[in-house]
């Protein structure tokens, strides 16, 4: 175990990213994703004007960040298993 | 609305579209899926199977998704009922409706001079630019529908000549018309509208934006 209490084996190439934290960011990410989800189900069963943009903004700008973050930890992932 | 109206409609079915239920299904299904993976064995987050799973729903279902809604709401939002549920065209959507009104707007509606989406066809531009467009101003329009507009509304600029003639240009009876003859190149190049002066007036009621 290192300072952060991280398992050594996932602190590589000066990256302190650990299981924990990657876990941590795919939940945030999937929360994200879910919530972007929603907004996009309260379009369909509720046309209107404000729902419609509030999908397509909101939700894609939530989608986005999910989709972002979790090609974080991807990468992140690779790297601790230097794929990359 | 009259009975064969109505009967038109209840045949094309009013409820979601195809388009509209897949997106409704794979949303839940990615919501079930997501809440599964997270919440009930939040370890298959690191597991192959849980990582797998979420990246076909972060990388495939999710923006299919979000691209399928897309589809739907620029189609559906191209709809006469779409645009009265702003209140501020109640008027205007009411006076289209009306059988007993001899406005412009309402003659092309009344006699299905424009099959479908009639807001939209005469609010914009020819091509797909213009379908662009009108969704950018769409925006706007929503935009200050919620923060604050000023009254009476009004069209930003002098009413596009190339939108009428999309659908009058080929026919004769309109050709043939003097007015139109002689001032075909004005009428062609856009220099003079087809609406106002002293050509075709009374699109819409006056005071529609007051009837909210």
């Amino acid at each position: 175990m290192n300072s952060r209490n991280l398992p050594v084996s996932h602190v590589e190439g000066g990256w302190t990213i650990g299981i924990g934290w990657s876990r941590k960011v795919v939940i945030l990410a999937s929360v994200l994703n879910i919530l972007a989800l929603l907004f996009i189900i309260l379009s369909i069963l509720n046309f209107t004007p404000f729902t419609l943009l509030a999908s397509v903004s909101i939700g894609g700008a939530l989608m986005g960040t999910a989709i972002f973050l979790y090609i974080i930890v991807v990468f992140s992932d690779l790297r601790r298993r230097n794929v990359l | 609305m009259n009975p064969f109206e109505q009967s038109v409609n209840a045949a094309n079915g009013s409820g979601l579209s195809l388009v509209g239920w897949i997106v409704l299904i794979l949303s839940f299904i990615c919501i079930f899926l997501i809440i599964r993976i997270i919440v009930q064995d939040p370890k298959k987050v690191t597991k192959p199977f849980g990582k797998w799973l979420l990246l076909l729903i972060f990388f495939v279902l999710s923006p299919m998704i979000y691209l399928l809604n897309f589809t739907v709401a620029v189609e559906d939002s191209k709809t006469v009922e779409f645009c009265n549920s702003c209140h501020i065209m109640n008027g205007y959507v009411n006076d289209v409706e009306d059988p007993d009104s001899e406005y412009l707007a309402s003659m092309h509606y009344q006699y299905r001079w424009i099959a479908g989406d009639q807001c939209f066809t005469c609010h914009s531009d020819y091509g797909l630019f213009g379908n662009a467009k009108a969704k950018m101003t769409g925006i706007k329009h929503v935009w200050a529908y919620y923060t604050g507009y000023k009254t009476p509304i009004e069209l930003y600029d002098t009413y596009n000549s190339h939108i009428c003639l999309r659908c009058h240009a080929p026919v004769i009876s309109f050709q043939e018309i003097e007015e139109h003859e002689e001032n075909a190149s004005e009428i062609i190049s856009n220099e003079m509208s087809c609406l106002g002066m002293d050509c075709h007036i009374r699109t819409h009621p006056d005071e529609a934006w007051r009837e909210q």
